[in-house]
């Protein structure tokens, strides 16, 4: 099943990509890439989780239980890394051909 | 869509329903976590699928005492809206397309393999009868526009209300059997998978005797009662005489069924390895609670003089002759710590005899392994049975 890769599913990704994150990990992780501009709520973040185990991105890793909460670590398939891989170079060529543009301009600061 | 896993379903493998009626595991209440958050969440977690709630609502409770600040009493509104929109597409997500689950809801087809895990929230719901009767009482105006079926609507919404109020009432768990059987298996060919569905002998399930011997007698109480009250304010002479020839068998049989209870209970329980004990059901109380209901209201129209049928006197004069016995079985079974049917009572203290040793019933197991690599279903052969033992 193919996930379409939006701002907060290639932030948990890349949350992902480190290390295997359980919940609050991927919630305290995704608020620091995005410079506290993205706070997942639980369904959201349950609901990104579900969609990228049915896709092969993100498998369940290992179990612990902390103050009696029970804590499910999960990380990145092969699958998984591939596309945050490829996402991530989509957006610095993005981010490239923005700056070629914007250099172009003088209006909006370019030579 | 769903992912086709027959083992676990796509959340984990495992059994939904087996952690309470919320779907929670069995971890209780985390430590450190306020019950009353706890609360909150797991009522505004119930967005979500029976299924997900089972493999995942602690993890989600975990998460969500995480978020919560310190001495957080509840979840603040944003994340319950957050949870309930979630919930809601995930059984979105989950639910069946428009066309296998018509021919599912409407024709009893075989749901597709890949939802087969929705098919068991669907059919273990409390709710199933109710859906059954909307999904066909939408289909009315269909019928209404053919013509020669217009005056026939009416036949048809009856038909629909009887069998949903019959299953819920009467058969609360026959239909819900059937339909596991059916939906739920694994087909022949498919691959077996440790947590998969599949048909065997299961242990048979009765109702445990000190639940089932406590809401009869306390069903067969507001039916005396409503009988007696009928009798004396509605009829009185003929129908009093009644109730007092059933006083009378009352305290006969009463005896019997003490001399019965003291001869065979517990000295004479067989062993059971093909039993499971369980308590009254949800659909039964809400049956038992219809029926008493229904009783209540017959001694109102009686008692006022709307109706002279008598029948409500008829079954409290019943009730009057079974409530000792029952009575006397719910005091009973409190003071005995083994753990025996209502069925076991009934043959004990009806009719004097031993109870019955059970055989094993035909349903649907979830696999545990080891199971060989490449193992599947067997073909199904001319002549076997409808739902065959699965032998690995």
């Amino acid at each position: 099943m193919a996930l379409r890769t939006t701002e907060q599913a290639y932030l948990v990704l890349l949350s992902l990509a480190e290390r295997p994150r359980h919940g609050y990990g991927i919630v305290q992780a995704v608020l620091e890439l995005s410079d506290d501009a993205v706070r997942l709520g639980a369904g959201t973040l349950y609901g990104l989780l579900d969609r990228m185990v049915a896709a092969g991105m993100v498998e369940p890793d290992r179990e612990e239980i902390v103050d009696g909460r029970l804590r499910r670590y999960y990380c990145l398939t092969e699958h998984g890394s591939a596309a945050v891989v490829a996402e991530t170079a989509r957006l610095q060529a993005l981010a490239c051909r923005a700056r070629r543009v914007l250099r172009a301009d003088p209006a909006l600061g370019g030579a | 869509m769903p992912v086709p896993d027959h083992g676990g379903g796509p959340w984990g493998s495992g059994p939904a329903g087996s952690a309470g009626a919320a779907g929670f595991g069995v971890f209780g209440v985390p430590a450190g976590i306020s019950p009353r958050l706890v609360r909150s969440a797991r009522f505004w977690l119930r967005a979500y699928p029976r299924r997900w709630r089972t493999a995942r609502g602690e993890e989600m409770l975990g998460l969500l005492a995480d978020l919560a600040g310190p001495g957080d009493g509840r979840l603040d509104a944003r994340t319950a809206v957050n949870l309930g929109r979630g919930g809601w597409a995930t059984r979105w997500r989950e639910h069946p397309p428009l066309g296998p689950w018509l021919l599912y809801r409407m024709f009893d087809r075989r749901i597709p393999r890949e939802y087969r895990w929705w098919a068991h929230d669907d059919i273990d719901g409390f709710w199933r009868p109710l859906r059954t009767f909307l999904t066909g009482v939408s289909f009315l105006p269909i019928v209404m526009m053919i013509p020669g079926l217009r005056d026939s609507a009416r036949v048809v919404l009856v038909v629909l209300a009887v069998s949903s109020v019959g299953e819920l009432l009467f058969w609360p768990n026959h239909q819900r059997r059937l339909a596991r059987r059916k939906h739920l298996a694994l087909g022949p060919g498919e691959p077996l998978v440790p947590g998969a569905y599949v048909n065997r002998e299961v242990p048979r399930q009765r109702v445990d005797a000190r639940s089932g011997s406590l809401w009869t007698a306390c069903f067969l109480t507001v039916v005396a009662v409503a009988g007696a009250v009928a009798a004396v304010v509605g009829h009185r002479g003929f129908a009093v005489g009644v109730l007092l020839v059933a006083v009378w068998f009352r305290v006969v049989g009463a005896l019997v069924r003490e001399g019965n209870l003291r001869r065979f209970v517990p000295r004479h329980l067989p062993q059971q390895p093909h039993r499971r004990l369980r308590p009254v059901s949800r659909q039964g109380k809400v049956g038992l609670a219809f029926w008493s209901a229904l009783a209540i209201a017959l001694a109102w129209l009686e008692a006022s003089g709307r109706l002279v049928v008598g029948a409500v006197v008829v079954l409290g004069a019943v009730a009057l002759v079974l409530l000792p016995g029952a009575a006397m079985a719910a005091r009973r079974t409190r003071e005995v710590a083994l753990a025996f049917a209502g069925h076991d009572l009934w043959r004990v203290m009806a009719g004097g005899r031993p109870p019955l040793v059970d055989y094993p019933a035909q349903g649907v197991a979830q696999l545990d392994g080891p199971i060989p690599l490449g193992a599947v279903v067997p073909p199904h052969r001319l002549g076997d049975p409808p739902y065959p033992a699965l032998l690995i």
